[in-house]
């Protein structure tokens, strides 16, 4: 009985500092804040369902237009690329094994081939040899010209990997990526995320940043405080050989069902505002 | 950590006893009162650079606790609340950078605090600190993920340059309680606390949690956070290697067994036989064992890699090179059959017997190539259309009617129930839907268009493949909603939709695909509901 009275008091004595911190904590928080709190659910529901798999519910209207949802390679495209894999497989040491996208056709990852051209021309850097040989192969093997390409990064390990972003009409297009391995003073390994140049473009009038966040908040859909110190971005997204053009928000968003704090990314449709994806930033 | 898979599952219960228990207030409360202390934990903090830090650097002598305190009592029930001082070790703590504000090796950097910002460590001061003083988890971090780092610079595995990354060992951050994590947009590390009867304890006294958290950094820089994310089994992949850096690091196992435990016992689950947050001795049957989750399904690679340490004698070394080389080779979108194929195609370039990987991922069922032929629509219920989803609270729009039905005016989640007529099962198969022919009254949601069926058991459908409801709802859920495809309706009739389906095939490089018509009928307008009966959302889901 003593231990049990002894719990009712500190569940009190918790009770009371909680609601303490609440009502001290409430008139700061909401001084500041630009998204108002919902009230959390009475059911039992699922979480995170968003933001662990990578794929939102969408919101508001269906987009502007149809687009197909299917756009193999055209039989052009196609003939210049395989003569351009021809002409690499002539110039290796090794040959080139290609790797295609099951679902667009488009060629995906070259492997297991070796061309000598960092030991051909020791004098130049990695990130410039890169360049030289996207220069002469890109538009051919990939379909995208190498001015659409700029440099990213370096990573350097045992083997170095170039890696270069794709832009269309000098808009980055987010998660798009070409990436040429090196090893040993030899290519060995080209991964291209990229879409290709003939990619449909989207129409309409880009909304301000500003009113895609007060949609979100406007449809009380996410508690979310955008974070400060990374900058909204307005990027293309590739979507079945077709281009959305979208908000890259950093964001603090509350998720009352876990108790916690979910940092992520909203990709919100910048012409008719709508979230696409929302992916969890925080890697436990 | 794993912590984050058992916050998903786990936490709701939490809440809900809570809220019980004082009627929602409490709860409502301290959920304001974390998210105030994270945000205004998040908006001080500053972004690390882009390059490493550099200068002379020193050594000195400081206490680290080998792994955990368990294995450094030797006591595998300890009590969280011993002050386990006499158990740790004192060493070098070497590459110190003179001039950094706190810790660093120009790599990490522990220069903040979240719970006791005014205690830092400073590579002047003798680093010798008892475990109940704050400065003694910042060594303790700085120590384990320098001698990590070392290993993989002796090795000449993992990045040689990377950003720097700010390591908080008392986090108060989002996400913290109960729990720890990275987060790559500011480049940091939190490690989080659990509290077990009124005992706070800390991840940074965990070895495994810290090194799994900075194999994190490894890995997306190795990779990309684009990457990683652009998948459920490459967001897995993402964790299981991290488990493997922190397993060839500190050869341990049984994951996090100090800090899983003290997680669990704050949340109130049965410790009993607790083998770590994962436990890497197992052997898992594919796709039998996948829950669709990150932390629980990545044992489907690690344990690879501990079969090949500990049964084959595979060099540690040649290990983190075989993770190093997988991790360069992922392109967006790959599935755990791509992950297979690089794992066998990089290990002998690493020094490893590309038949034992192999032989491990046969053991495993994921060295396999799928047949899609018995996979069918059935005639009947074939299509489950649940329109009133209701994925986080507060979250998302709720756009139906509850009826099983797709209507006009609605986007509802559509999952196409597929049967499996085979003796066997079916790993994991990929889906695309789209519409033939094009049409106005019905659009799939950018976005929406692609699904991840987790499995098909033996003689089953879909649904009735997954953990059932009534055991986990959360799970059958989640694993639903990847099935699922968001469809939007405006025009009533009836519309024919093409479903490509990808097999599992770690095999080789020829995609196994198949494509079946799907008809899905769009019945009269009606109006929304904002909620299903039955308390909730709960009759439209299967």
């Amino acid at each position: 009985m003593a231990m049990r009275a002894k719990l009712k008091k500190r569940f009190l004595l918790a009770f009371v500092i909680a609601l303490a911190l609440g009502f001290f904590i409430l008139p700061r928080w909401f001084k500041n804040k630009s998204y108002q709190l919902t009230r959390e659910p009475t059911s039992q529901t699922p979480t995170d369902f968003a933001t662990d798999v990578g794929k939102s519910p969408p919101h508001g209207p269906p987009p502007q237009g149809k687009s197909p949802t299917s756009n193999p390679e055209s039989s052009q495209a196609t003939s210049q690329r395989d003569q351009a894999f021809a002409e690499l497989q002539s110039q290796s040491s090794k040959p080139w094994h290609p790797v295609f996208d099951s679902r667009s056709g488009r060629l995906r990852t070259l492997e297991m081939g070796r061309l000598e051209i960092a030991a051909n021309d020791a004098s130049a850097g990695l990130v410039d040899i890169a360049q030289k040989f996207l220069g002469t192969h890109s538009a051919g093997l990939f379909g995208v010209a190498s001015e659409g390409l700029r440099f990213d990064r370096i990573v350097e390990s045992e083997r170095s990997k170039v890696i270069f972003e794709q832009y269309v009409d000098g808009r980055r297009v987010l998660g798009a990526t070409l990436a040429l391995v090196f090893e040993n003073g030899a290519l060995v390994r080209i991964q291209s995320d990229l879409v290709t140049d003939a990619v449909g473009r989207p129409t309409g009038t880009v909304i301000p940043v500003e009113q895609a966040l007060s949609w979100i908040e406007a449809h009380g859909i996410q508690q979310v405080k955008p974070i400060a110190e990374i900058k909204p971005e307005l990027v293309y997204l590739p979507h079945d050989q077709q281009l959305i053009v979208a908000y890259a928000i950093y964001a603090d968003r509350f998720n009352s069902a876990a108790m916690r704090i979910d940092r992520v990314r909203i990709l919100v449709d910048a012409l008719s505002p709508h979230i696409i994806k929302t992916s969890r930033m925080l890697f436990n | 950590m794993g912590l984050f898979v058992i916050l998903c599952r786990r936490v709701p219960l939490v809440n809900r006893r809570l809220r019980r228990l004082t009627g929602g207030l409490l709860s409502a409360l301290i959920i304001i009162s974390v998210y105030q202390n994270c945000s205004s934990g998040f908006s001080t903090q500053v972004v690390p650079g882009n390059s490493s830090l550099v200068g002379p650097t020193v050594s000195g002598n400081g206490h680290f606790i080998e792994l955990n305190p368990y294995k450094a009592s030797g006591n595998p029930s300890l009590p969280f609340s011993t002050d386990f001082t006499p158990y740790l070790t004192k060493a070098k703590i070497n590459n110190l950078l003179a001039t950094a504000s706190g810790l660093s090796n120009g790599r990490l950097v522990i220069d903040r605090d979240g719970a006791f910002p005014g205690s830092i460590a400073k590579s002047s001061e003798d680093l010798v600190f008892s475990a109940n003083d704050p400065k003694f988890q910042q060594v303790n971090t700085y120590y384990h993920i320098d001698k990590f780092l070392s290993e993989l610079a002796q090795q000449g595995t993992g990045p040689t340059t990377a950003p720097l990354v700010r390591i908080d060992t008392h986090c108060k951050g989002a996400d913290a309680n109960n729990n720890a994590y990275f987060e790559p947009s500011t480049m940091t590390i939190c490690l989080g606390s659990a509290t077990v009867n009124g005992t706070v304890v800390w991840a940074s006294n965990d070895a495994d949690v810290s090194v799994h958290e900075f194999g994190h950094t490894i890995n997306h820089s190795l990779s990309s956070t684009d990457i990683l994310d652009s998948s459920l089994s490459l967001s897995t992949l993402d964790e299981g290697l991290s488990d493997v850096w922190a397993y060839l690091s500190n050869l341990n196992p049984h994951i996090a067994s100090w800090y899983g435990q003290a997680m669990m016992q704050a949340m109130g689950k049965p410790t009993t036989e607790f083998r770590g947050l994962r436990d890497l001795t197992t052997i898992p049957s594919f796709p039998d064992y996948l829950y669709g989750l990150w932390h629980d399904d990545s044992i489907g690679i690690s344990t690879v890699f501990f079969e090949l340490h500990k049964n084959h004698n595979a060099p540690a070394s040649n290990l983190r090179k075989l993770a190093s080389r997988v991790l360069s080779d992922l392109q967006a979108g790959d599935t755990f059959a791509e992950v297979v194929r690089y794992m066998i195609q990089e290990s002998t370039a690493a020094g490893i017997d590309s038949n034992l990987v192999q032989a491990a991922f046969t053991a495993r069922g994921l060295y396999r190539k799928d047949s899609l032929t018995t996979l069918t629509v059935p005639a009947t219920n074939g299509v489950i259309i649940i329109d009133n989803h209701y994925f986080d609270p507060g979250t998302f729009s709720q756009q139906g009617n509850c009826n099983g039905k797709l209507d006009v005016g609605e986007t509802a989640l559509v999952v196409i129930n597929l049967a499996n007529s085979a003796t066997t099962s079916i790993g994991t198969v990929r889906a695309q839907l789209s519409e033939a022919p094009l049409s106005p009254g019905v659009s799939i949601q950018p976005g929406s268009d692609e699904a991840t069926y987790l499995r098909f058991n033996a003689s089953r459908r879909f649904v009735e493949s997954l953990v059932p409801a009534s055991v986990d709802t959360t799970t059958h859920r989640l694993n639903t909603y990847l099935a699922g495809f968001f469809v939007s309706a405006t025009t009533a009739g009836t519309y024919t939709f093409n479903l490509r389906l990808t097999a599992f095939n770690s095999m080789d490089t020829t995609p196994v695909t198949k494509t079946v018509p799907v008809s899905i009928t769009v019945g009269s307008v009606a109006p929304l509901k904002a909620l299903c009966p039955g308390n909730g959302e709960e009759s439209v889901w299967p």
